[in-house]
């Protein structure tokens, strides 16, 4: 039997972040919960706001990968640049010092000792600038795709993808209106 | 496998064009050429491009091979094939490591496979990475929109291409709001 769909709902920035940005449980909930709907209607100043916020925090942690040159200073920066938050969670930190699935861990030492250029350190942190920066990229890139209209347009607002700079760096501006 | 005995002489030969850097994309005009268009002629062609090249059709075999065992319903033997792939992936990324689309591609391909915490890969998973590696082979220099084309094909799949540290990175990177609201 068919379900039949509720007609329309306006999607704010928390589910959009969700929907882009978080990989399993909440990020499939929030996809899910696009598609029971006739019509997913994105004010752009959710776009906006997640540009601004959520995608602004991921951009810096992937500026903080490419300036990085040990997988510790990431670990370090994140440490000092959220030590205003009470809750930073203690087993994410060690999941992220862990790091268990990166592709140096899991590469032979006879592999690794071919590439004298590439320490172990050198290639966890390529891994996770890689795998940031495509996921940066794509979640701007699909923004509007998970639903099936923008509405409420922002004239002061320019919708600009992340760019990428000489350093190899990203840059989300504009933030805000009028910029 | 077609390949393996082939060796590679110094790593600062990866790729072994002047103007790549890891900081810089690859220039546009660049992006249809295959390794093969590059070296065609030249004498002494870096040999780390062949064990490349040598990686990737042992991937493809591997993963023809996979999928000709889905067809046949023999699930082990394709999952047999599917993991001696991915033994070879962080070769792949090694010496991948300065093309940033290629080495992206090939990052979700090994974030895909270990998210598979044992399971076989179906049909269509197995396509896609196909066609991943298909492009890997003919387009190294790819452009990045290509190369998140790519990632896209396989996360339609149901393929999860984030690593599994992922979770960790948005529960840091994401509660903000909730902490302020809490705190305010």
């Amino acid at each position: 039997m068919k379900t039949k769909k509720s007609k329309n709902a306006v999607v704010d920035t928390t589910v959009l972040t969700d929907a882009l940005l978080q990989p399993n449980g909440k990020g499939d909930s929030a996809r899910a919960s696009l598609t029971r709907y006739e019509a997913t209607l994105l004010p752009t100043y959710a776009i906006k706001e997640f540009k601004a916020g959520p995608l602004h925090n991921y951009v810096w942690l992937h500026n903080k990968v490419v300036e990085a040159a040990t997988y510790g200073e990431v670990l370090s920066a994140i440490q000092s640049n959220m030590a205003y938050r009470r809750y930073l969670p203690s087993t994410a930190m060690k999941a992220l010092a862990n790091f268990s699935s990166s592709i140096a861990k899991q590469t032979p030492p006879e592999v690794s000792q071919m590439y004298p250029d590439l320490t172990v350190d050198e290639a966890q942190l390529l891994q996770l600038r890689r795998w940031l920066k495509q996921l940066i990229l794509r979640a701007w890139r699909r923004r509007t795709a998970l639903v099936t209209e923008e509405i409420s347009p922002l004239p002061c607002y320019t919708q600009r993808a992340p760019e990428t700079r000489g350093s190899g760096q990203l840059e989300t501006s504009p933030k805000k209106c009028g910029d | 496998m077609a390949g393996a005995s082939l060796e590679f002489t110094q790593p600062d030969e990866l790729w072994a064009i002047p103007s790549l850097s890891p900081a810089m994309e690859v220039p546009v005009e660049r992006d249809m050429l295959t390794i093969k268009d590059l070296y065609a002629d030249a004498p002494g062609r870096p040999q780390i491009l062949l064990k490349a090249q040598a990686i990737l059709v042992a991937g493809l075999e591997r993963m023809a091979a996979a999928r000709d065992y889905i067809v046949g319903e023999e699930l082990l033997n394709a999952d047999y094939e599917v993991t001696l792939f991915q033994g070879d992936l962080p070769e792949l990324f090694y010496f991948s490591a300065s093309v940033e689309g290629f080495s992206t591609v090939v990052v979700a391909i090994h974030d895909a496979l270990k998210n598979r915490q044992g399971k076989p890969l179906d049909l269509d998973q197995i396509n896609a990475i196909r066609r991943c590696l298909t492009a890997l082979t003919d387009r190294p220099f790819m452009k990045y929109d290509d190369a998140l084309d790519l990632v896209d094909l396989l996360e339609t799949t149901g393929l999860c291409v984030n690593p599994p540290e992922s979770s960790a990175v948005a529960e840091i990177l994401l509660e903000d709001e909730e902490v302020e609201e809490r705190g305010s």
